[in-house]
């Protein structure tokens, strides 16, 4: 909300400077984004009359003048311009020696062509203006002002620069403040400082003609202002019942109706103060008429529109849900199909305007308007809010209604609009107002508490000093009933809660003191089972080496192909969201893989020679196996715009806010519905010194971390993903738990990651299932261990694996360790073949062993291996 | 024998002192005290003599050895020392060289900064609750006062699953999920990725992550609330760190603020980065709504509670200097290595 600091102290005097009251304000509730001084820009600009003008001596398309620039001695300055639309006798402005244009633009005096030129006439491109807020500027060349404007005036006074303007932050709950007397309100309370109505709202006004209002210069606005006007009829002035009718038939959509008529109309640009105030507060000046309405929009927060009578069928105005199949173009030129969902004013044939939210083309004010319905109306928030989003048309109008309005303003604002109109001549009250408000609203009641407001806030305020914060606010007191009465614009405000508010902004929130819940039970911050889980999956990671990523949730539905996931592989069935960014962010990721590939690729993109990554991901599952598979062709899309008869079981468990508090029921059918998510350790790695073993380490030193020993790995040759002979699948308790591997070469080439990539996926529901943190101490063994070394020549096809299998099984328990020191293949050892060494440790729990019983083992050993296939190299 | 005695004495004594290193000392000894030692020798001597003569040789002897002896010793210790001394002398290492290192790998600043700010909370008591990313628009919004078609709902803009269901905008559904299923007094903080519609750039990103807080007791007070936010800014910040209010509108609190701790860089003097401020805004906070209670079954006449959210990656990139949101997605491991 942009409020002009010359407007706003029309109602509260500012005395404070505009940065201070943007401060002020902030810490009172009202937050000040930024406050701009329009005319910091300039510099040294004033308006000069040129005395003559005349050609340069020494140039054909220059010529030199002799300026007033109402300079105290009375001297002329000598200025030379290369524009040909200056006569004598022009007002200018004028650029002076050592001045500052907008953009930074310094001007000094110079010589051109060997002829002084104390500064520069400015073009409006120069002074950084409109040409739609000044249309008789010139194109090319001088900005020629209006010849009353007196030589020596500061631009900025010329073109209402010399202000300053706050934009204030308006919270979706205070649609009052979207205007400038809601503004005032506040900021009389902020700085203490009375606050004065506008005209329309006081009573006893004397007559003056209000017609002379200046053009060009700088009038008194707040002497204008202050000149009571009436906004009643003169006597034979015609009845607005003679004009017009109002019929509402949707009264839960418009609460209240308030008509005024103006006849005798003269369409024409509004005078320069309300177009300054309006261009200051962000809004284009159009005509005097459409002025007045943003004029009372911008002062009362209370929305307007203005018909051509001519154009209302029948003098009659029917508020009603459009029907299916009407179109109307709006004031912007589009042509909206309506349906029984929108609101519209219509005549007695057609609609007018889309209630609340913008005027139809056909009944807008036009040069040639005589007759003009002011309207100023309550319609219900959400139905606005639903018309502006379907027709794609939010404007300052149903942005105002949507948040909810105050319906006790219609009428003043009606008035005010009116008074504006005889105010700038614009036309004549017609005598009465239509006003349709079947149902008043009475004034919210709060029960006052001081203690409850002290007990909720940790204060010990006096009541009267919160009963003075809440009348300065214009809350008043019914001490019989102990209630405080809530004025009408405050719709915000209906609860004990809301009053705390009001007295802690203004009492200053810094002021509270701290306390930590003293009278609260201690309760114990302690990490759950699971979450200690994670933390230990995280730490053992980390020390293993690999650095922590984090990566978005999307998916692009292409990822699969890229992958080379079968077109019946489960990870293809996605939730897919229903407003995407984009196509490639339009699924909620199934695995985590793609983007730890990218991470990856991006790193070998900036030269890193080796990364070692890991996130740890959460992955979504349609809940029913469905997603975006076949069954599903288009998603989500046919949900969304299914509408409320396509009610989904989700708001069936979860039934509309009400009274009803909502219970722990609602929440398991919920989840039931939700979709699934899991969490994965994605890992991946490239770059010396890591291969597939590194990877298969980390998952080693996490499940010897975790506690979990049932696992296996087992080769994994059918994942399309990974390379078919360097792969494994992660089996937890016989159950998969996911699959690493080097990345399939087709793969790594897609992802632009270098060739040999190691990369996979843990689940970690599966880890925090078989974790076991516990920990029993098993005694240190008291006996020596006996070594023996195996060296092993096998296929080339045998795993370590097997043979050690085979030596466990053979050996029994005094076999203690296994441990593979050696595959060799190469020079003697035979094509096809390879060598293995093993170093084997036998202990007893109770003895030292003899040679001949570990030779006896070691025998039993070398038997089962030789008929494994496996022979001993001596 | 007494004057071989004193000769062999003195030749020992030579020796010794002529010894360079302990092969010498090891000589030596052999020279006296081997099985063809001349000392040796001097005892096997003894044999000839009268059994009159034998004690008070026996006993010269004796003597003469344990000098030797005790020379020797000396020698040897002296030279062990040096050799020692030498030998480390020789070993000095360029201990500019490279250590060998580890090198454990990095946690992500976002996680850094979640550990430090849960950290903190369960400190005081607090648990940290989780909750599904994706939520039910009953729980995103509604039980949070947030109905559809409320103008609120554009200040988060929403992925949409569909007409129910939401990528949650916020980590306050995990709120309301503790309010239905767990018993009073709640304390809880919610760390959690949240979404909005929101073009990734310096200061923003469609995904990120939150933490909020809830408490709910009798006799919570918003006092507590500033209490429970001066502590944790406290401990993310340094100990000097203020915090300021100022109110604002949320739909789940009322009263509700924003809240601004003191710059870290100038430490509240006003720079640049606060822009002259000496605060930098942080997080919301309020008291919660006693709509929002109710509609989570805790009778507001009788609880009360505040709540308060805050941006991880804003807190991340506070604390550790980071000037653009972007590089936390980037995983660019020269940037992950200098947390």
């Amino acid at each position: 909300m942009l409020v002009p600091l010359e407007w706003l102290n029309e109602y509260v005097k500012v005395d404070c400077g505009a940065e201070e009251l943007a401060r002020r304000m902030t810490f009172s509730g009202t937050k000040a984004e930024s406050v701009t001084f329009l005319g910091e820009e300039f510099e040294n600009v004033v308006a000069g009359r040129l005395l003559t003008v005349e050609k340069h001596p020494n140039a054909d398309k220059l010529q030199v003048s002799q300026v007033d620039v109402g300079r105290g001695d009375g001297a002329s300055l000598q200025i030379i311009t290369g524009a040909t639309n200056v006569r004598a006798g022009d007002v200018v402005p004028i650029a002076l020696d050592k001045s500052r244009l907008p953009g930074g633009v310094r001007i000094k005096a110079a010589k051109m062509r060997g002829v002084e030129s104390q500064g520069m006439m400015c073009s409006i491109q120069e002074l950084n203006l409109s040409k739609h807020d000044y249309p008789d500027a010139a194109d090319d060349g001088i900005f020629i002002l209006d010849p009353s404007v007196v030589p020596g005036t500061d631009i900025r006074e010329i073109f209402g620069l010399d202000d300053a303007v706050i934009d204030f932050e308006i919270t979706p709950n205070r649609p009052d403040c979207l205007g400038m007397l809601g503004i005032a309100r506040e900021a009389a309370a902020t700085i203490k400082k009375p606050l004065t109505l506008p005209p329309a709202l006081t009573q006893g006004r004397k007559s003056e003609d209000a017609r002379n209002e200046a053009q060009g210069g700088a009038p008194d606005i707040a002497e204008l202002l202050s000149v009571e006007v009436r906004n009643e009829a003169q006597d034979g002035a015609p009845d607005i019942a003679e004009l017009l009718s109002v019929e509402v038939r949707d009264a839960a959509l418009c609460k209240r109706y308030t008509a005024r008529v103006v006849t005798d109309a003269v369409i024409k640009p509004s005078p320069e103060w309300m177009k300054r105030r309006l261009r200051n507060a962000g809004v284009r000046p159009i005509n005097n008429i459409v002025d007045i309405t943003n004029y009372v929009m911008l002062e009362m927060g209370q929305p307007m529109h203005a018909f051509d009578a001519r154009f209302v069928g029948g003098g009659k105005i029917i508020v009603r849900r459009a029907g299916d199949g009407e179109v109307i173009r709006t004031l912007d030129g589009g042509d909206r199909a309506l349906d029984a969902s929108v609101l519209v004013i219509a005549d007695s044939e057609k609609p007018i305007a889309v209630a609340g939210v913008m005027g139809g083309e056909n009944s807008e004010i036009l040069p040639d308007t005589r007759t003009i319905i002011f309207e100023s109306a309550n319609f219900e928030g959400v139905s606005v809010r639903r018309a502006a989003k379907k027709l794609g048309m939010r404007t300052e109008s149903s942005s105002r209604y949507e948040k909810g309005l105050d319906p006790d303003m219609t009428r003043a604002a009606a008035d005010r609009a009116v008074e504006l109109a005889e105010l700038l001549a614009a036309g004549s009250a017609a005598r009465g107002c239509i006003d349709v408000y079947p149902a008043p609203l009475p004034p919210a009641r709060v029960r006052f508490s001081p203690e409850r407001i002290n007990a909720l806030l940790g204060t010990s305020l006096d009541r009267e000093v919160m009963l003075d914060i809440l009348r300065t606010l214009e809350f008043s007191y019914d001490e019989a009933h102990n209630e405080i009465i809530v004025p009408p614009f405050r719709m915000d405000v209906g609860m004990e809660a809301d009053l705390a508010e009001e007295v802690a902004r203004f009492y200053d929130y810094n002021n509270i003191k701290a306390t930590l819940n003293p009278g609260s039970a201690v309760t114990i911050g302690l990490r759950t089972y699971r979450q200690q889980l994670k933390k230990h999956v995280l730490d053992t990671v980390v020390a293993c080496g690999f650095s922590e990523i984090y990566t978005f949730s999307f998916q692009s539905p292409k990822v699969y192909d890229r992958l080379r996931l079968p077109q019946d592989d489960p990870l293809r069935c996605a939730v897919r969201i229903g407003n995407p960014m984009n196509e490639d962010m339009s699924l909620m990721r199934t695995t985590a893989l793609p983007e730890m590939l990218k991470a990856l690729a991006d790193n070998h993109a900036q030269r890193t020679p080796a990364a070692e990554l890991f996130e740890l991901a959460a992955t979504y599952h349609p809940a029913d196996g469905a997603g975006n598979a076949p069954t599903r062709p288009d998603g989500s899309a046919a949900a969304r715009s299914g509408g409320p008869a396509a009610a989904s079981p989700v708001s069936a468990a979860a039934a509309p806010v009400s009274e009803v508090a909502a219970s722990a029921a609602d929440v398991a059918a919920a989840d039931a519905l939700l979709p699934v998510q899991r969490t994965s350790l994605t890992i991946g790695a490239y770059g010396a010194p890591n291969d597939f073993y590194t990877l298969k380490g980390v998952f080693e030193d996490l499940f010897f971390a975790l506690g979990i020993r049932d696992y296996e790995f087992l080769p994994c040759r059918d994942a399309a993903i990974y390379h078919p002979g360097r792969a494994a699948c992660i089996k937890i308790g016989g159950k998969d738990a996911g699959a690493f591997g080097e990345l399939h070469p087709d793969v790594a080439e897609e992802f632009g990651t270098p060739e040999r990539t190691y990369a996979g996926c843990l689940s970690l529901e599966a880890v925090y299932e078989a974790a076991d943190l516990s920990r029993s101490y098993t005694r240190l063994p008291k006996f020596p261990p006996v070594p023996r070394d195996l060296a092993l020549l096998v296929d080339g096809g045998v795993t370590s694996g097997e043979l050690i299998r085979v030596m466990k099984k053979a050996a029994g328990s005094l076999l203690e360790t296994i441990d593979i020191f050696d595959v060799y293949t190469g020079k003697q050892v035979p094509e096809g073949k390879k060598s293995m060494a093993y170093s084997l440790l036998f202990r007893a729990e109770d003895r030292t062993l003899t040679d001949e019983e570990v030779g006896a083992l070691v025998a039993k050993i070398v038997a089962a291996l030789a008929a494994a296939g496996a022979e001993l190299r001596t | 024998m007494k004057e071989r005695l004193v000769q062999i004495e003195s030749d020992a004594e030579r020796a010794i002192a002529q010894s360079a290193n302990l092969r010498d000392i090891e000589e030596a000894r052999l020279r006296f005290w081997g099985k063809k030692g001349e000392l040796t020798a001097v005892l096997r001597g003894m044999a000839a003599l009268t059994p009159e003569e034998r004690p008070a040789a026996g006993q010269l002897v004796n003597e003469a050895r344990a000098r030797i002896e005790a020379r020797l010793s000396e020698a040897e210790a002296r030279l062990t020392r040096l050799a020692l001394e030498q030998k480390i002398a020789a070993e000095t290492l360029d201990i500019t060289l490279p250590g060998k290192r580890r090198s454990p790998g990095h946690k992500h600043p976002i996680t850094l900064a979640t550990e430090a700010i849960c950290e903190t909370f369960l400190g005081m008591g607090y648990q940290i609750a989780e909750g599904p990313e994706i939520e039910i628009d009953h729980f995103n919004f509604e039980l949070l006062n947030i109905p559809k078609d409320h103008p609120a709902r554009d200040t988060q803009d929403t992925f949409y699953i569909d007409d129910d269901v939401v990528l949650r905008t916020h980590t306050s559904p995990v709120q309301v999920r503790t309010m239905l299923t767990r018993p009073l007094p709640i304390k809880i903080i919610c760390p959690g990725r949240v979404y909005r519609v929101d073009t990734a750039d310096a200061t923003h990103s469609p995904v990120f992550h939150q933490i909020e807080g809830l408490v709910v007791d009798r006799g919570i007070t918003m006092g507590d609330l500033v209490g429970a936010l001066s502590t944790f800014a406290k401990n993310i910040f340094g100990e000097d760190t203020k915090i300021r209010l100022r109110p604002h509108h949320f739909q789940f609190t009322e009263p509700s603020a924003e809240v601004d701790v003191t710059c870290w860089e100038c430490g509240g003097k006003g720079c640049r980065l606060c822009k002259n401020e000496g605060f930098i805004e942080l997080l919301g906070a309020g008291v919660v709504n006693p709509k929002v209670l109710k509609m989570c079954g805790i009778d507001p006449e009788v609880y009360s509670g505040f709540a308060f959210g805050l941006g991880i990656e804003r807190v991340a990139t506070c604390k550790y200097n980071i000037n653009s949101m972007r590089l936390l997605y980037e995983n660019d491991i020269r940037f992950l290595r200098q947390f």
